[in-house]
Order: structure tokens, then sequence, then C-alpha cells
């Protein structure tokens, strides 16, 4: 048999992650005072290409992957059933809700409303979501909040938000593709500036467009101040053009490094989006007539009319690139790449791009033939989770709070936790966004900064993100040991318990197999059991 | 006593199909260093012994290092950057051709010490202009990405490995395992302080036979956890750097860590910040004079580190992905470009200023208006691959053919 791994290592996109103190920003202006910044910071590396439509060499289609990765053991590790797969790959992290839902109802049903949760009660939510008044802000009440300094600084106010949906939103799917294109669009948050563009750009841009068309969302994108100001085309102009943002907007944005454009394309491209530039006093979109270069030109191909407004030529050709071809294979190559697996199968990719373009760039198609697509089935258990997505699945499993905090210490600690496993919402200091293969993100030391997380929030260790395991202790009572570890393992992983899983808890909490522990033994024993099952080797996929 | 991981046996395991190919496509899997190298390669006997030990710093976002390594004599240099060049008075200098930029006192010392050499007008033939793209063609050590996918290091890790390897031959300060290491289990540490089972709370403390054995299977997952548990073991006892500056506690730990008899062979760090699209500054107030006062200080302290310590066979090297336009762009700042320099510090570094320099006319920058690339970025790395690391070029750079440069020896 091939071995697949090695032609794996040089078809990847990006691998190269960063922690939120980004030592390795590619920062346009000022993105970080220091080279490494923060408290905990970590030395944070930052390279890679995006060669995501490079590939070359492709593993075989049909290649068989045995659906449950066998332990050494003998007991199946990660659950196959196919109700939980597309949860687990599709939502944050499984809860029983959601299987009780897809039993209920059947997958489809279950994805249909995830794919249009207008109808959805979110009042729980909102409620939380209410007390972080900056989301909702326009650019010049945040600049007055920030500037008075009430409230928590407002890219604090973002970040928690984050949690907060990933957790408790039920719009899950929604909430997925929203990261997906916050980080395929990334604008990070690294300065003050940025920050307050950047939560409008969050509610105007990403959220109003995850689960639309991305034509609209790439105009909207192309408008942005945040992503103006960000790769520089706002100050781009027919007395000087900045290439910044057409290069990443043709490379990284659509159609990909490999997607037929040249260097003399980057130019005409930053010539056309000349004038596209923020109001002063507003902090809003502007086109700036006297900045733009009017003159012809043509990009890949395509040729500026010689009539009609120039500004809306942009527009148009903003439209003509987000339906190439190529911008639908890159971006579905990576939508697959983030759902389903590290290598995507190209026949899935070819149906995705194929429902692209027959449902004008909309992205609720391309997700239903991904999930209809035989590679998704036989993907279970592949992806290994980045960390945002590990701590969002072990808080799901556990039940867990967050609370809109207000409070400073609570939220740098918070952060500069998340910062030593490399990946802080909206932190990722380059375009290209946090990257999403294994390979980026697995290894010792990250392992080790996982478990200490993972075993800290189980411990109650945070007040932003509460864990109250004493309920979790109380429905063990009156089990033996042999029935509390399957009711753990079924909770928290949605499994039965392998042999491995029983011989790490006994080990773990001091219960003996065969007898039943007492109230106060599970209650001792409970944190150590969690963590246990939460920080596993199977834990670290999905 | 030096830990053991038996590399030999993970490799062959992890090459073997099953759940391994079912998690495939990752890096670095020992996989893929078998597939690559160890399968094909002869089984070396005994410990590799290198002549020394590299630190190979990045910086990323493409330096301007016009503005770091000034050609202060050269005309050219002051018509294409009429505001941002470094004015030739204020420049400390080097051979009468190039000085440093005033805020790198602590590296001009070394220089003068013939402690420091720079090699000028390096890059990759390539000559890309995507950071992404440049940065990894530069770790990987090629003119294109090698179907081999491996680093550099990661590459001449491979080729020397040996049964009893320490998992600490190659380690990068942070978090994430640089491109430049792919291919070798390497580790990624942030800080010694910090690295070892516990947390905040404790509640991992206790943790560490359960781990040990449920990480007991054969994938990388398993693999990467057993030796996350071997290094907490070992650094447990080391003292850490305690600087707040993120920055200098990273330099400090690289120290500590390289005293230690733990068996480093290559740490990588990165800097970053380089990017410097607009409002670059004058020679002695902004972004520029700031970032190079920085590193300067970064890299002068860690030598003298060094030397408090007695570590003579520490050799340091400062790359970046691409120099910048010589031309300044409209924003008071410069555009991604091509030539750059390198640095080469402290250990086996001879001094001097090395590589061909063809100045900045219109006929030398073409129609790229960039430094051209006369001396390739991979000689610079195969002299150390050579005097530092005990290695083979023609293995590490595969398709190249090294030629000393005389930036060590």
């Amino acid at each position: 048999m091939e071995d697949t791994a090695d032609r794996s290592l040089g078809i990847e996109e990006d691998v190269t992650p960063s922690s939120s103190n980004a030592v390795a920003t590619l920062g346009r202006r000022r993105l970080l005072r220091h080279s490494w910044v923060g408290a905990a910071a970590p030395l944070v590396t930052l390279g890679g290409a995006a060669i995501a439509t490079g590939c070359e060499e492709r593993p075989p289609e049909g290649k068989p992957v045995p659906k449950s990765p066998e332990g050494a053991l003998g007991a199946s590790t990660v659950s196959d059933d196919p109700g939980r797969h597309l949860v687990a790959r599709l939502t944050y992290g499984v809860t029983a809700t959601d299987l009780a839902t897809v039993e209920r109802d059947g997958r489809s049903a279950w994805l249909e409303a995830q794919l249009d949760p207008s109808g959805m009660d979110t009042s729980d939510l909102d409620a939380k979501l209410g007390q972080l008044p900056a989301l909702a802000m326009s650019t010049s009440e945040l600049q007055t909040a920030h500037s008075t300094g009430s409230g928590a600084p407002v890219a604090a106010q973002l970040k928690l938000a984050w949690f907060i949906r990933a957790v408790h939103s039920p719009a899950q799917i929604f909430e997925r593709m929203v990261e997906f294109f916050s980080d395929h669009l990334n604008v990070p948050t690294v300065n003050r500036r940025l920050s307050l563009l950047k939560i409008v750009d969050d509610r105007e841009v990403v959220r109003r467009h995850a689960l639309g068309r991305f034509d609209d969302l790439l105009v909207a994108s192309a408008r942005s101040p945040a992503m103006l100001l960000y790769l520089d085309n706002a100050t781009s102009s027919v007395r000087g053009i900045n290439e910044n943002y057409s290069r990443e907007l043709l490379e990284l944005h659509t159609v990909g490094r490999d997607g037929g454009y040249d260097e003399a394309d980057v130019v005409s491209l930053a010539r056309l989006l000349t004038g596209w530039t923020i109001d002063r006093s507003t902090g809003e979109f502007r086109f700036v007539a006297r900045d733009h270069d009017a003159g012809a030109l043509s990009v890949m191909g395509w040729q500026r009319p010689s009539a009609g407004d120039p500004f809306d030529h942009g527009v148009e050709f903003l439209r003509w690139l987000a339906m190439q071809p190529a911008t639908a294979t890159h971006v579905c190559t990576k939508l697959a790449r983030r759902f389903v697996a590290d290598e995507p199968s190209p026949d899935m990719v070819d149906a995705m791009a194929a429902a692209w373009s027959a449902n004008d760039s909309s992205i609720a198609p391309v997700i239903r033939s991904m999930v209809d697509h035989g590679a998704f089935e036989r993907s279970v258990g592949a992806k290994f989770q980045r960390p945002l997505d590990h701590v969002a699945a072990a808080l799901r499993a556990l039940d867990a709070d967050v609370r809109p905090s207000n409070d400073l210490g609570q939220l740098a600690e918070l952060h500069d936790a998340l910062a030593t496993l490399g990946q802080v919402p909206f932190e990722w200091p380059a375009p290209n966004g946090y990257p999403d293969v294994e390979g980026a993100w697995l290894n010792a030391g990250a392992l080790l900064n996982r478990w200490n997380l993972v075993g800290d929030l189980a411990a109650g260790a945070s007040e932003v993100i509460r864990v109250d395991l004493g309920a979790i202790a109380a429905g063990l009572r009156g089990m033996t040991s042999d029935e509390a570890v399957a009711a753990l393992a079924q909770r928290l992983l949605n499994r039965a318990p392998s042999e491995m899983d029983r011989r790490a808890l006994a080990t773990a909490t001091g219960w003996r197999p065969g007898s039943s522990p007492t109230p106060d033994q599970i209650d001792d024993g409970i944190t150590a059991a969690v963590v246990t099952l939460l920080t596993s080797a199977d834990a670290q996929y999905r | 006593m030096a830990l053991r991981l038996n590399r030999r046996n993970l490799l062959k395991a992890g090459a073997v199909g099953g759940a391994a190919a079912a998690l495939a496509g990752t890096l670095p899997s020992p996989a893929g260093a078998a597939g690559a190298a160890g399968a094909a390669g002869a089984p070396t006997l005994g410990r590799h012994n290198p002549p020394g030990r590299l630190v190979a710093v990045f910086l990323r976002g493409g330096q301007d290092h016009l503005s770091a390594t000034v050609p202060y004599t050269d005309a050219d240099y002051y018509d294409r950057r009429p505001r941002i060049a470094v004015p030739d008075g204020a420049v400390l200098d080097l051979d009468g051709r190039f000085g440093f930029h005033p805020a790198m006192t602590g590296l001009h010392s070394l220089y003068r010490d013939r402690r420091l050499s720079l090699a000028v007008a390096t890059g990759n033939p390539a000559g890309d202009r995507s950071h992404f793209f440049a940065q990894d063609l530069v770790e990987h050590g090629d003119v294109r990405i090698p179907d081999d996918g491996l680093g550099w290091l990661g590459r001449h890790l491979g080729r020397t490995e040996t049964d009893d390897a320490s998992p600490f031959r190659g380690l990068t300060l942070g978090n994430h395992v640089t491109a430049s290491l792919r291919g070798h289990p390497a580790l990624g540490i942030a800080a010694i302080r910090s690295f070892g089972l516990g947390g905040a709370s404790g509640a991992t403390t206790g943790l560490g036979s359960t781990y040990r054995a449920g990480y007991g299977h054969d994938r990388p997952v398993d693999m990467f956890g057993r030796q996350a548990l071997d290094a907490a073991e070992q650094i447990a006892t080391l003292d850490a750097a305690s600087d707040p500056d993120p920055l200098a506690r990273g330099f400090a730990d690289t120290a500590i860590l390289l005293e230690a008899d733990i068996g480093i062979e290559a740490v990588t760090v990165d800097m970053g910040g380089w990017d410097t699209h607009a409002q670059q500054g004058t020679h002695d107030r902004g972004e520029m004079a700031d970032l190079l006062g920085t590193m300067d200080a970064a890299l002068s302290d860690f030598q003298a580190d060094l030397d408090r310590r007695g570590l003579v066979d520490v050799t340091t090297v400062v790359m970046t992905e691409f120099g910048r336009r010589v031309l300044e762009n409209g924003a008071g700042g410069s555009d991604h470009g091509w030539g750059s320099a390198m640095l080469v510090m402290g250990g086996a570094a001879t001094g001097g200023v090395h590589g061909e320099w063809r100045g900045l006319s219109d006929d030398a920058t073409g129609e790229r208006g960039d430094v051209p690339v006369t001396t390739d970025g991979r000689d610079v790395l195969g002299d150390l691959v050579v005097d530092v690391l005990g290695g083979d070029p023609s293995e590490v750079f595969p398709g190249h053919s090294w030629k000393r440069v005389g930036v060590t020896a």
C-alpha cells in the first residue's frame, strides 16, 4: 500500500500557525510594537505558502480509509455513526441535544434547519451577547466607546463573543461558516484601529454573507474599511498604487496562486481598485474619484468597459472573479479541508465547485454537495482539531457556561491561556488565516499545552468559562465503576469506552473496577476522569 | 543521562498503513521522514556528533536589508530612496562599502571583533514575491516546493538520525514547529517555565502515567504525546528564564537549553514585524529603527549570554524570505523585493562581508528593480551545514550544487 503520508508532505496549504501574539507578523504597518508581545507570549513561527491549488500529486480516488481507526486493543475509538459524524464535523462539538434531533428528524432535516437558521430561537444567546455592547455599535460609536474607555476593550468583546457563539449558539453551521470566512478573508485585531473596524467587518461583511453568496461576500469585503486598511488599498491611488490588496485578493481570496494571473494582472487590479478608500470623518467606505485610475486596463483577460461608472467596473470585476472556476475550486478545496480532510478528495472538490458555479456562488448548495459526497462519510476521525475546535468541543460536552464578562483581568487570563495554544479568535496576523492541516498544529509541546488548558477549564480555573462538574458527578451516583465510565465516555466522547479508556480512568480516578464508588469518591475523582477523557488521543480528532 | 526515543522503530511503525495512513496527510509524521530519508539511506550507527550547534533566526515579513546593511557609498541608493535612505554620516561602517544602520551597535561590535559574517545579495533564485511562498522556499531549501515536503533542517536531521537520538535534536522556541524542521519530530517549546504537566490548576499534574498509557499506539498523535512527557520530565530539571519581555526571555531560554546537555543540534527562532510597506521612518525614528534596535539588542544580548555560559560551539544565522525593492514606494516604505542579506554570528563565523555586490544601477537591478541574488542563500546555509551541523549540503538541498561562501570555517 502506498504511503500517502509521503505524498501529502508536498501538498499543503499554509502550515505555519501563529499565536495571538504573533512574533511572525506579516503585518502591514505597525502590527505589533515588538516582535513578541504579551505576557505568556510564546515564540511564534509563521511561514509557509498558500499552495492550496498547487497540487500536482493527489491521493488516488477511492482509496480505502477505515471508518473507525481501531486502537491496538481492538475497541473502536472514534464512532462511525453517520449522525454523530455529521454533527461533529459541522458544529463546534457534539451535544446530546443535537444527537437527539438528528435521531428524531434525520440528518437531512437537521442540515436544512442549520442552513436556514433564521427561524431558530436565539433568545438565550442574544441575552448574553446583549451584554457586549460593542458588537452592535457603528464605527463612530466604537470610536467613542474606545476613546472613553467604557466597557471591556472592543477587541476583547469580539473574541469573547466568538466563544459564546461557538458554545451556545443553536446556529452552529452558520457560526462555523463565519469562522471559515473570517480565516479566508482574514483581518486581524492587532491594533486599535483594526479592532474597531473588524467589529464592523465581522457584523456587516462576514456574518451578513456567511451562508449567502460568495460574490456578495467578496464585494462587501473589498469595500470593508477593515480590509481596506489592513491590506493598504485605502492608501492606494492613481498617484501611487499599492499592490498589497490586489495581490492577496487574487492569491488568497479568489483564484489562488496558480489561478491564472501574473504580476501585470496584480498591477492592473490595483489600478482598478484605486479610490476605494475610507472616509476620514465617518470611517466608512467611500469611493474617491480623484484617487481613481480610470484608464483602460485588463485583468486576467477581463477588459474594463469603455463606458459606465468606474466604481461599478470594480464591482463587476469582483463578481466576475468570484464566478471563475479557479475561485470555486480554490475556496471549495479550503472548505473541504476545513470540514472533511486535510487532503480533500478531488472528486468531492469538483462536485462542490460545480454546485458553486450552478448556484451563483451560493454557499448552502456547496455544503450540501460536500455532505452528500461519499468522501464525507469516509472521513470519520480524520480531522485533527485546531485548538479552538478542541476547546469548544470540550466546553459543549461539559455543558459549560461562557459568561459575557467585562472583567479585564479575567479576560486577559483567558486570552493568555488561548495564546499558549496558538489560536485566539481574530489574532492570526497574516492575510491567509489560521492554517487547517494536522501538521501545522500537532507537536509534543502543543499536546502538553492542550492537556493543561483543558485541565484548567475542567477544574474551574476560569471565571469567564464556568464548568460545573458537580452536576456531572451527581449523575453518576449509585453506578458501578463500569457504568460510570461508560456514562462519561458516552457523554464526553459519544461512544462506548475502549479498554484503554477503562484502564486510564481506573488509574486516574481510583474507582476500582467491579465496585461502586461512593459519592465522595466520585466527587474526588470526577475532575481527573473528565480531563482524562477530554484530553485523550482520540479527543484530539473529530 | 540523555533521554532516548527509539526513532528507528517509530519511523518504521509510522510508515506502515492502517491507522497511521488513515490519519495521514500530516507533518511532521515519522512516516514522512521514513519515506523520504530513513528508508532510503543507510542507517547511521552511533550518535551523530556535529561540530557545533545552530540557531537559525528567521525574520518574517521580508526585512529591508538596504536599511540594515547600507551600501552607503552608492549614489544610486540615495537616488532611489530620497526619503528612507540611511544617511551616510549615520552608518556604522563595516568594510568601506557597507555600514550598519545606526541602531545596530551590538552587532557592529561583534563585526569589529570578527565574530560576525555578512553575506550580501543573497536569496532564493526563484525570486517569488509572495511572503508565504518565499518563506516556504527558503525553509524547504529549494526553488520549488519539493516532493519530499521536508524542511532543510528536517532533511539534515533525518539523514543523520540514529537509534539512540535525543528527542531534542531539533526544536523551535515557540509553540509551532517551523517548516524548516518539517520531516523531523521536532519539539516546540514556548518557554521553559511553562513547559510541563500541571497548568494553572494542577489538574494534569498527576496524569503522567495515564497519558503514557493513553497515548500508547503508533499514530503520530501518540508519538508526540509520549515525546511531550519525556521532554517535560527532562525540562523540569532546568532553570527557566524570567524576563518579562518575551523576546529576551525566548533567547534566554534558548541559551539555557543549549547549555543543558540534552542533545540539541538545531534551534529555530522567529522574529516578525518586518513587512514595512509604509512609514518606515527615518534613520533615528520610526518603525525600521525600532525593529533594527530590537533585533540588535536581542541578538547581541544572546551572544553575550552564550559567551558567559562558555557555549563557543553555537553559531547563529539570520535570514529573511526576501529583501525589499530598491526604489522606495509612495508611502514612505518599500515593497517586496528579492536579494537580501544574511548574518552569521558567533561560533564558527569568520567575519567579513561576503558575496558579490553589483550595485544598484538600472543594469544591476534590471526589470525587477530589485537587488539581484548573486549568492544562493543555500550556499550560505551549506557552509553552516558542513561547519556546524556536520552534514552534507548535497543531501540537505536537493538538486543544488553547494559552493562555499566562507561565512564560517
